[in-house]
């Protein structure tokens, strides 16, 4: 297992889109894939998990991530944090 | 006894039909359990629920494929649909609990509903919203596992739907179920779907609070939206009364419809341009292949109802759709104008809402501000307009400084344009909105540096005379008739004509019959307007006479008392 704290950058927060995007992204993976925020933990599979972690701009989320790509799906997911999602900072 | 209710109409005339109560928002609660042996069963009914109603999000999805705005509301529904921890926790309650797959999914929405209620960002907790939309789709299913869509499930011909909200998707499939109308108990006449009905020119009212617990299914209806009255259950005299007036008003369309073929042209010979104002895109089908072009497409619904910002890809496919419709008409775009009678929503806001936003960074000044989504708004006009011709109009000028500006930015669009091997236009008129009296009192220097002017009368009047027209207090003093703004209106048309550039008006004054012939008799030539008001409008230019009213104009634009004038007016 490997873990990373990872700060949400983009304006508006881990909405539904943003959520969307990191669902298509971890679906790529076959890693078992985390996200745990204020002692509640989200599959990154499930967009309404994600939802649900109330993620705005500014929030530290700890990724972790176990499974045979775990570093492949590290990098892609850090990739999309510091893009802010693809929607700017 | 006929019963009335009131409700606030989105268009105008008269409706009657039979009620049918579309319940979206009834989550059953009612605990029901299965038998081992029908675990299976049970489990695949709820995988068969999925499936349809995605099947069905992919129906509507293809039936809109050029609007942006629905398809990404109906992808992220599909997400929703597809959500793998949602699925599990529910088929875990079907095999642990031995629950129905109705009673597992209540009783799941129920704990999503807790934990959204506990989200701060308003923009997350209100998704839950769409997950509701999700789950109320798949229960309808396993209550009727005929069909999936309440909304297609009963014959909905001539009938008037009941509900509590509808959505913009809902409104195109009940407009093509041939539904005669819809009444919400909640809802805004500025949403999204009041927008569409009205375009669709389907009868729409909201805020009918009562609707939902007075009316019963298969009630008989009349909505009148004169007076927005919905009459319940009619006796024979009111029946008969409001389908003579239907008819009337069906002969009356149906008569003005004659007009629009006529050319558009008054008495004494002077060519009158008509042009329809828009906000959607999609409303474009609709209009006349007689009208004259778009004088103004408002783009701000493309920057509403979301919580990010409209790609240029995004805004090429909707501008695209309104020109390709539109031939080798012209076709005014205005920039994004968040005005102070508009929502503004999180992904446009520049900072704290405004204390007093008519006043406020608005129009060309927010733009000036957020140059990229100006710019971004730009580039997509300029390639949409490849080959055809487009009016690019600046909302809310006040000084030449700001046109300066906006060229500026106009420029720099081109290059980065031209440096992407991008196809778009190199010649677009750039025009602006006379909406600020600073604007208005020196057209004829700010006629030097634009190519047309299009006058906003709406704010022009407020402005001008300081007064909110929504605001009750003083609304009653709102007169776009008083000289002080005639006298503008006629300075910005002077000004205009002196320079050999157009003009038009674009406010609700150029939809209203009571000013035509006053506008006519500033020297007006072009009118653009809501598309339902031209056949009326049309009809007074058609009888008019343009010369005999240029002379008495310049009473009217002397008189102080409002009684008198309204008498001239009447009789010009």
């Amino acid at each position: 297992m490997i873990s990373k704290n990872l700060t949400i950058l983009n304006k508006l927060g881990l909405h539904a889109r943003a959520a969307a995007k990191l669902v298509a992204l971890s679906n790529n993976f076959k890693s078992e894939i985390m996200l745990v925020k204020d002692n509640k933990s989200a599959d990154a599979r499930s967009i309404m998990k994600l939802l649900m972690l109330s993620a705005s701009k500014g929030s530290v989320l700890q990724v972790k991530i176990t499974g045979k790509d775990q570093e492949e799906a590290m990098g892609s997911i850090e990739k999309l944090f510091l893009n802010g999602f693809d929607e700017g900072l | 006894m006929s019963l009335i209710i009131n409700g606030e109409s989105i268009s105008k005339g008269i409706c009657i039909g039979q009620a049918v109560h579309i319940d979206k928002n009834n989550i059953d609660y009612a605990p029901s359990y299965i038998k081992k042996s029908q675990i299976p069963k049970e489990v695949e009914k709820f995988k068969k629920s999925l499936v349809s109603i995605r099947e069905g999000y992919e129906k509507s999805r293809d039936k809109v494929k050029d609007n942006a705005t629905i398809i990404k509301l109906i992808e992220t529904q599909l997400h929703f649909i597809e959500d793998k921890s949602f699925q599990k926790n529910i088929t875990k309650k079907i095999k642990n609990n031995l629950y129905t797959a109705n009673w597992s999914i209540a009783t799941e929405y129920q704990k999503i509903e807790n934990e959204f209620k506990k989200i701060e960002d308003k923009y997350i907790r209100e998704r839950l919203i769409d997950i509701k939309q999700m789950v109320i789709s798949l229960l309808d299913f396993l209550r009727d596992s005929k069909s999936g869509s309440n909304l297609k499930k009963v014959n909905l011909r001539n009938k008037i739907i009941i509900t509590d909200e509808i959505t913009p998707k809902e409104i195109i499939d009940i407009y093509y179920n041939h539904v005669s109308g819809v009444i919400t108990s909640h809802g805004s006449k500025s949403s999204h779907s009041a927008i569409l009905s009205k375009s669709l020119s389907l009868p729409m009212m909201v805020k009918a609070d009562a609707s939902n617990n007075i009316i019963k299914d298969n009630d008989l209806l009349i909505m009148n939206s004169e007076n927005n009255e919905i009459i319940i259950n009619p006796d024979q005299n009111e029946i008969k009364y409001f389908k003579s007036l239907d008819d009337k008003n069906t002969s009356l369309v149906r008569g003005l419809r004659k007009i629009l073929k006529k050319k558009s042209i008054t008495n004494d010979g002077k060519i009158i341009k008509i042009m329809s104002n828009i906000e959607l895109s999609e409303e474009v089908k609709f209009l006349d292949k007689n009208c004259d072009g778009i004088g103004l497409y408002r783009t701000e619904y493309l920057y509403m109802n979301r919580c990010n910002l409209p790609s240029e890809e995004e805004q090429v496919l909707a501008y695209k759709k309104v020109f390709k419709r539109m031939m080798q008409k012209t076709v005014t775009i205005r920039t994004l104008d968040i005005g102070s009678d508009k929502e503004v929503s999180e992904n446009i806001k520049a900072g704290d809402i405004a204390k007093n936003p008519a006043l406020g960074l608005r129009g060309i000044r927010y733009s000036l501000v957020e140059k990229n989504i100006f710019k971004t708004q730009i580039k997509a006009m300029l390639r949409a307009g490849y080959n055809k011709k487009l009016g690019i109009l600046i909302p809310m000028i006040t000084n030449v400084n700001e046109i300066y500006m906006a060229k500026e930015i106009i420029n720099e669009a081109q290059i980065e344009l031209r440096n992407e091997r991008k196809k778009f236009t190199e010649e677009y008129m750039l025009g602006i909105m006379v909406e600020v009296p600073a604007c208005a009192l020196q057209a004829d220097i700010l006629s030097k540096h634009v190519d047309f002017m299009s006058i906003g009368t709406n704010d022009l009047v407020q402005y001008t005379l300081a007064i909110d027209r929504i605001d009750d207090e003083v609304s009653n003093l709102y007169d776009p008739t008083e000289p002080a703004v005639l006298n503008l209106i006629k300075k910005v048309i002077d000004a205009c004509n002196k320079a050999g550039i157009d003009v038009s008006v674009c406010g609700e004054m150029a939809g209203e019959i009571f000013y035509t012939k006053v506008l006519l008799g500033l020297g007006l030539t072009s009118f653009s307007m809501h598309p339902q008001a031209i056949p009326e409008v049309k009809s007074i230019i058609l009888n008019s006479d343009t010369k005999k009213i240029r002379k008495a104009i310049n009473k009217v634009l002397k008189c102080g008392n409002r009684i008198t004038r309204e008498n001239l007016i009447k009789n010009l």
